[in-house]
C-alpha cells in the first residue's frame, strides 16, 4: 500500500518540501523570532496583570501571538514553488492532487509545531508567577488541535492567493476572520480548564468544536485543493 | 393607537434613525446600480457602433 | 438608453420596494407594542430580517461558488461577486441596526456578543471576498478562488447560529425556532416572517440586476478589446 503512486508522490513532495525549508534556515526562524518579539511587545503593553486575570491575560496573548505567527509559516508555503514557475508546472504533472494538498499540510503542521512549541513554552515562561504556573500539556494539546485546523486553512489560502496582488495584506485580511473561530474555541477551553484544573463538561464542548472546526477544514481543504489546481 | 406619531419619544430618534439608514442602504444601493446600468448601456451600444468616436483611432 | 429586459427588471424591483415599504407600515400598524420593550422592539421588523437576509446570502454565495467551480464561467462569478456586495450590504445594515436597537435596550451601542460579533466576522470575510476578486486578474484562477473562498465563507455561517446557544450572552435567545414553539405574539410573528420572506426577495432582486452589471461590464471589456484589434 505504501509504495501505491499515491504514498509516492506524498513521500516525494513531502521530503522536496522539507529541503526546500531546510535550505532557507531564516524561513523556520524569523516565525519564532517574531512570535518572541510579540510576546514582549504584549508584556510592554499590558504591564503587571492581577492574579485573577493572569490567565486570561496568557492564554489570549498567547494564542494571538500564535495565530500571527503561524500566518507567516502559512502565508509563505508555496513561495518555493512560485520560483521558476514550478506550482504552474506541478498543475500539469501527472501528480495526485490529494497528495500533493495532504504533503503541503504535513509540510506546514511541522513549521507550525516548530514556531509553536517556543511560543508556548515562551509565554508560559514570562507570565508564570510562584503561586499561578502556567504551563499545562492540556493547553499544548488544544493548541495542536487548533494547529491541525488552522493548517489545513493555511494551505488552502496559500494556494488561492498565490496569484493575487497585494497578497501580503490580502492574506492575513482572509486568514484571520476565517480562524477566529479556532482561536475562540480554543482560549474559552483553555481558560476553562486552567481556571478549574479539569476537563468539565463546558472544556469538552468547546473541544468539540475545535474538533469540529478541524474536521471541516481538513475536509474542505482536501476537496477545494484539488479543484484550485485543477487544470482542466 | 399603533402609529409613529404615538410612539414614546425616547423611542422615537431609534426607530428614526434605524428605518432610515435602512432606507438608505436599500435604496441607495439599487439607485448606484441603475446609474451604473445605464452607463454601462450608453458606453456598450457606443462601442459596438463601428468606427465609434468613443475611442481614438490608434 | 435602457432596453426593454431592463425595464421588465425595473418593474419588478419597484414592485419588491413597495412591498418593503408595506411590510415597515405594517411594522407599525398592524403589530401590537411589546410588554418588554414598548415600541423600540420595531426595530426587529429591519433588523431580523436584514439578518437572515444576509446569512441567506451568503448561502446562495456557496451555491454560486459551487457552480462557478463546476461550470468555470464568468456568469456564475459575476452571479457571486453580486451576492457578496449584497451580503456584505445587509450584514452592515444588521449590525447597525443592532447597534442602534441595543442602546436603548441594553444600554450600550456595542457589545462583544455573540451573534453580533460573528456577524461582523461575516461582513469582515464579505470584503475579503470582494479584496480578492479585486486583487486577481480576470480568469479562470480568480474563478477558482474566489469560488473557493464562497464556500469556506458559508462553512462560517453555522457558528452564528450555534453560538447563541453555546454562550450565555445579551443576546436574545432564540425566540422563533425553538423546541416547544415561539414565543412571540402571532401578529408580531407573521408580521416577522413576512418581512423576512420580502427582505430576501429583494436581495434576491438587487443580486440579479448587480451580477448583470457586471456582465455587461465584461461584455464593455471585450468590445473595446476587439474595436482595438481591428
Amino acid at each position: 500500500m505504501m509504495t501505491s503512486p499515491f504514498w509516492r508522490h506524498y513521500r516525494t513532495l513531502v521530503s522536496q518540501g522539507i529541503q526546500a525549508e531546510l535550505a532557507d534556515l531564516e524561513r523556520l526562524v524569523s516565525p519564532v523570532l517574531f512570535a518572541l518579539t510579540t510576546l514582549l511587545l504584549f508584556a510592554f503593553a499590558i504591564g503587571d496583570v492581577e492574579p485573577a486575570l493572569r490567565i486570561h491575560i496568557y492564554l489570549a496573548e498567547t494564542f494571538l501571538t500564535a495565530l500571527f505567527a503561524l500566518q507567516i509559516n502559512f502565508s509563505r508555503l508555496f513561495e518555493p514553488d512560485r520560483q521558476d514557475r514550478v506550482f504552474d508546472l506541478m498543475r500539469t504533472y501527472p501528480v495526485d492532487h490529494t497528495a500533493w494538498f495532504l504533503a503541503k499540510y504535513t509540510l506546514v503542521l511541522a513549521m507550525g509545531s516548530a514556531t509553536l512549541g517556543p511560543t508556548l513554552a515562551f509565554a508560559a515562561f514570562v507570565n508564570q508567577s510562584p503561586s499561578q504556573p502556567l504551563f499545562s500539556w492540556v493547553v499544548v494539546g488544544v493548541a495542536a488541535m487548533a494547529l491541525a485546523g488552522l493548517a489545513a486553512l493555511g494551505v488552502l489560502l496559500s494556494a488561492m492567493t498565490l496569484k493575487a496582488n497585494a497578497r501580503q495584506i490580502l492574506y492575513p485580511l482572509l486568514y484571520f476572520p476565517l480562524a477566529t473561530p479556532v482561536l475562540l474555541a480554543a482560549v474559552q477551553s483553555s481558560q476553562l480548564y486552567l481556571g478549574s484544573g479539569q476537563i468539565t463538561a463546558d472544556v469538552r464542548a468547546w473541544l468539540g468544536l475545535l474538533l469540529g472546526f478541524d474536521v471541516i477544514y481538513i475536509t474542505l481543504g482536501a476537496l477545494l485543493f484539488t479543484e484550485l489546481v485543477d487544470e482542466s | 393607537m399603533n402609529n409613529i406619531t404615538g410612539i414614546a419619544t425616547d423611542a422615537q430618534p431609534f426607530i428614526i434613525m434605524a428605518y432610515s439608514l435602512g432606507a438608505l442602504a436599500l435604496l441607495g444601493y439599487a439607485h448606484w446600480c441603475l446609474l451604473q446600468r445605464v452607463k454601462l448601456r450608453q458606453l456598450v451600444a457606443a462601442v459596438q457602433q463601428p468606427h465609434s468616436a468613443a475611442i481614438p483611432p490608434i | 438608453m435602457i432596453t426593454a429586459e431592463d425595464r421588465r427588471e425595473l418593474y419588478l424591483g419597484a414592485i419588491l420596494l413597495a412591498l418593503v415599504v408595506g411590510h415597515w407600515l405594517a411594522a407599525f400598524y398592524y403589530a401590537p407594542v411589546d410588554e418588554h420593550q414598548g415600541e423600540v422592539y420595531r426595530i426587529m421588523f429591519l433588523h431580523v430580517p436584514s439578518a437572515i437576509t444576509a446569512f441567506a446570502s451568503s448561502a446562495a454565495l456557496a451555491v454560486f461558488s459551487v457552480l462557478g467551480l463546476k461550470q468555470r464561467s464568468e456568469g456564475s462569478l459575476a452571479l457571486a461577486k453580486a451576492t457578496a456586495e449584497v451580503g456584505l450590504l445587509f450584514t452592515v445594515l444588521t449590525l447597525a441596526t443592532g447597534s442602534i436597537w441595543g442602546r436603548p435596550t441594553w444600554g450600550t451601542w456595542w457589545t462583544w456578543d455573540a451573534r453580533l460579533t460573528t456577524t461582523f466576522l461575516l461582513a469582515l470575510l464579505y470584503c475579503g471576498y470582494l479584496l480578492l476578486y479585486a486583487a486577481m486578474p480576470a480568469g479562470p484562477s480568480r474563478i477558482r478562488a474566489c469560488a473557493v473562498l464562497g464556500i469556506l465563507i458559508f462553512a462560517d455561517v453555522p457558528i452564528i447560529y450555534k453560538s447563541v446557544t453555546w454562550w450565555r450572552t445579551l443576546h436574545q435567545p432564540p425566540s422563533m425556532l425553538r423546541a416547544g414553539g415561539s414565543t412571540m405574539e402571532p401578529e408580531i410573528l407573521w408580521t416577522l416572517v413576512l418581512g423576512m420572506v420580502i427582505l430576501c426577495l429583494y436581495g434576491a432582486w438587487l443580486i440579479r440586476f448587480r451580477s448583470r452589471n457586471i456582465r455587461l461590464g465584461d461584455t464593455l471589456e471585450a468590445a473595446s478589446f476587439d474595436q482595438l484589434q481591428t
